[in-house]
């Protein structure tokens, strides 16, 4: 069910009044949650609940076990290990068997072995990626303490397949989302409030922002080496903006949602695009992702704290791991390896600046250095959405070189419409970048709040591109 | 709990009555800004879908207009020739396409849901009269969401060449059909014909009889490869329900494959040739 239906338009204040209506019974509201969220996904293929069930029942009784061994004074690592295993065989069989198969038959052939790979050619289950690494982050918590085991299998399940953020994130993590549905919420009216304001701001970024800028992109890629450099070069800031209005658009309304339900789920974007270096991008991007691999993977590795070559290899390997992580093409890979290596300078030289605060600080405008600073990120940020974008790296390559090449192409300038609300998206989040969300603002008057709220809903219906799906759904 | 409900239900109906107050404008300031008004010179139409807006190169003609526009279907072009008639009375004869498909068997699900009978809600609902909105009565979600979508965009009357550009108009191409690559597979067909499009296209009938206007259906030359669909269908379809109109059938008319843009449509070396044994054989200025 895509949130920008109209099946999601009925079904959400359904399962709203349905769940406050038996919030007296905790054990009832997690039931309806998980009966809502089988309905959330079944929506798109039923059969695949029985592979989150899967997922779910092993994550849930490796914990039980963990702890059982840990009372009697084993450190439960086996089970861990093997619960973690299994978990990732699952995603690895679905996402990367026919891949790396495939991609194997090639490297063979490069050596004039032929071989005939298997593949399995299986449909891949929207958002696996998300709650695979959900479940994961239980099981390593509780195996290292971190969390209590939980004896109750819907509250449980609810953690695991909580419809707002089951497709396509926040990446929860156990020790923040399981213990809000292990007591009772309350209805909290400017948390809803809140909550409704963010979704209204992500439908904006996703119906009017993003599919306005994919109607532009797609056209673009499909025949870029006819297309002027300019064309090409303003596409691929477009797509900056289609990716991240369709991602964090959906992050919002996942948010929004929660906050309805009574349950805080974490931020998972932050203005990432006024960022001034690209460490601090990735402080800002697709946030719940990028703290798991810090604290399943990079950490664990040894961090930044035992010298230069092993952070610059412990940085590969998040990088390696978060660009497979998105798709099973070479094109992640190169992506994921892409901005490995825009670490390398501060790694190598050891001086990596740590912006703490938020640009331009109180100031309306940024300074020079700031603006310079957030220009030359963002291009190099664009730069890597090109190969993101690509199908493949010979698309990409010959992407590039069109981008340089075709100069003296001329055609027109494409999507002023798409650059108009990319624009507006930029000016609405520049002035509220200190707040959680743009539309965390407080106007007195309430003739001008309502008048916003009615506008945004207004241009929601009205100007949106044509529907596409979330991006983030294929990972 | 009630009071967020309460506020929530509040802005949702002022957000509906938003949307109906501009519709309501939208729909006036369209039906008063467009003007169906034809140079004094024409008096001949062509209209229909794709086959007739590639085929027909009106720019020949001085006393003709070609405005026809892909896949549109009989219910727009009654819409359109009624408006037509009204503000140019002058006008004596009209060529309306009528192809294969238009006819077409089990052609219910090809004219409805996010297809074809629902492409042009979005200019033509400021001129529906309660009859069009009942053939979108299956579907009001789709029809409603088209018209919403097109709320803000009144700027196509305001701006007189965008507004006659979506309605129709003579498509020139230069493209040249590659004959090897164009897919011949037999359609499978069988069942009724769409009973809105056949309700339409004796409305479009009458509407010339009412108005003494010569009605010929056109059907312009198309390769071997238009036969994927029921040709036998077709012609019985047109001699049971429509033989008391002259079919002017070109259909199998000699072109060379450099004449066309695909099995279907003619692209500009076509046109220039079809419409001149057109205007010879109609003796059209």
């Amino acid at each position: 069910m895509l949130f920008n239906s109209f099946e999601y338009l009925v079904f959400l204040p359904l399962v709203f009044c349905l769940y406050w209506f038996v919030s007296d019974r905790l054990k009832w509201q997690n039931a309806l949650t998980v009966a809502a969220s089988c309905v959330f996904y079944g929506w798109w293929d039923f059969r695949f609940l029985f592979l989150i069930a899967f997922t779910s029942l092993c994550s849930f009784f490796s914990g039980i076990l963990i702890e059982r061994e840990k009372a009697g004074g084993r450190s439960g690592t086996g089970i861990a290990v093997a619960n973690v295993a299994v978990n990732l065989l699952v995603l690895g069989v679905f996402k990367y068997f026919d891949f790396f198969a495939e991609s194997l038959a090639a490297a063979f052939s490069a050596f004039g072995v032929e071989l005939h790979p298997v593949t399995l050619k299986l449909i891949l289950p929207v958002g696996i990626s998300f709650y695979t690494f959900q479940a994961l982050s239980y099981t390593i918590d509780v195996h290292r303490g971190k969390l209590a085991a939980t004896r109750d299998p819907v509250s449980f399940f609810a953690f695991i397949c909580f419809f707002p953020q089951l497709v396509a994130g926040p990446i929860e993590r156990a020790t923040n989302l399981l213990p809000q549905f292990q007591k009772k919420r309350v209805f909290d009216y400017a948390t809803a409030v809140d909550g409704t304001k963010q979704i209204l701001w992500g439908l904006f970024k996703k119906m009017v922002v993003a599919d306005n800028c994919a109607d532009v992109v797609d056209k673009v890629w499909l025949g870029y080496p006819q297309h002027s450099s300019w064309t090409l070069a303003i596409a691929a800031i477009l797509f900056a903006f289609q990716i991240y209005g369709d991602f964090s658009g959906y992050s919002d309304i996942a948010i929004g949602t929660g906050k309805l339900f009574g349950i805080r789920l974490m931020r998972n974007f932050d203005s990432p695009y006024f960022s001034r270096s690209v460490s601090e991008f990735w402080k800002r991007w697709h946030i719940s992702l990028n703290t798991w691999f810090v604290d399943y993977v990079y950490i664990p590795l040894g961090g930044s704290r035992e010298g230069r070559w092993k952070t610059l290899r412990n940085t590969f390997a998040i990088f390696l791991l978060s660009g497979l992580w998105h798709g099973a093409n070479w094109t992640y890979v190169l992506w994921g390896l892409y901005h490995a290596a825009l670490f390398l300078p501060s790694t190598l030289s050891g001086k990596r600046v740590k912006y703490a605060d938020v640009v331009a600080g109180d100031s309306f405008l940024p300074s020079f250095r700031e603006s310079f600073r957030m220009l030359s990120t963002f291009a190099l940020v664009c730069f890597g959405w090109i190969v993101f974008r690509a199908g493949s790296l010979a698309d990409f390559a010959g992407y590039v070189s069109c981008m340089f090449a075709n100069a003296g192409v001329g055609d027109a300038l494409p999507g002023r419409k798409a650059v108009f609300f990319a624009l507006v998206l930029v000016a609405v989040e520049w002035v509220n970048r200190k707040r959680e969300h743009a539309f965390a603002f407080h106007v007195r008057r309430v003739w001008l709040r309502w008048g916003i709220y009615l506008v945004t809903a207004l241009l929601c219906l009205s100007q949106a591109g044509k529907q596409v799906q979330f991006i983030y759904f294929q990972f | 709990m009630k009071l967020y409900l309460r506020k929530l239900a509040l802005i949702s109906l002022l957000l509906v009555v938003l949307l109906a107050v501009l519709a309501f404008a939208s729909r006036a300031v369209v039906v008063r800004g467009c003007s169906w008004k034809l140079p004094e010179r024409v008096h001949v139409l062509f209209l229909g879908a794709s086959h007739v807006e590639y085929a027909v190169d009106d720019s020949m003609m001085a006393s003709a207009v070609n405005w026809a526009r892909g896949s549109e279907r009989y219910a727009y072009t009654y819409i359109k020739l009624s408006h037509l008639l009204e503000d140019n009375p002058r006008i004596d004869t009209v060529f309306l396409e009528l192809a294969p498909t238009d006819l077409w068997a089990d052609a219910d699900d090809k004219y409805h849901k996010e297809n074809e009978q629902s492409f042009y809600v979005a200019n033509y609902w400021p001129f529906f009269s309660l009859a069009e909105w009942r053939i979108f009565a299956g579907e009001p979600l789709q029809a409603g969401r088209v018209v919403v979508a097109n709320l803000l965009q009144a700027d196509n009357v305001l701006r007189h060449d965008k507004w006659w550009k979506k309605m129709g108009g003579h498509e020139n191409t230069f493209e040249e059909m590659d004959a090897a690559a164009a897919k011949w597979e037999p359609a499978e067909s069988l069942g009724h014909g769409n009973a809105v499009n056949y309700g339409y296209l004796r409305k479009i009938v009458r509407l010339c009889e009412k108005r003494g206007v010569k009605l010929y259906f056109l059907e312009t030359p198309t390769s071997h490869m238009e036969r994927i669909y029921d040709i036998a269908y077709f012609r019985d379809a047109y001699r049971k329900n429509f033989s008391d109109v002259e079919f002017v059938d070109y259909s199998d008319w000699p072109m060379a494959d450099d004449e066309r843009k695909d099995p279907h449509h003619l692209n500009h070396r076509g046109a220039v040739r079809f419409t001149r044994e057109i205007m010879e054989r109609f003796h059209i200025r």
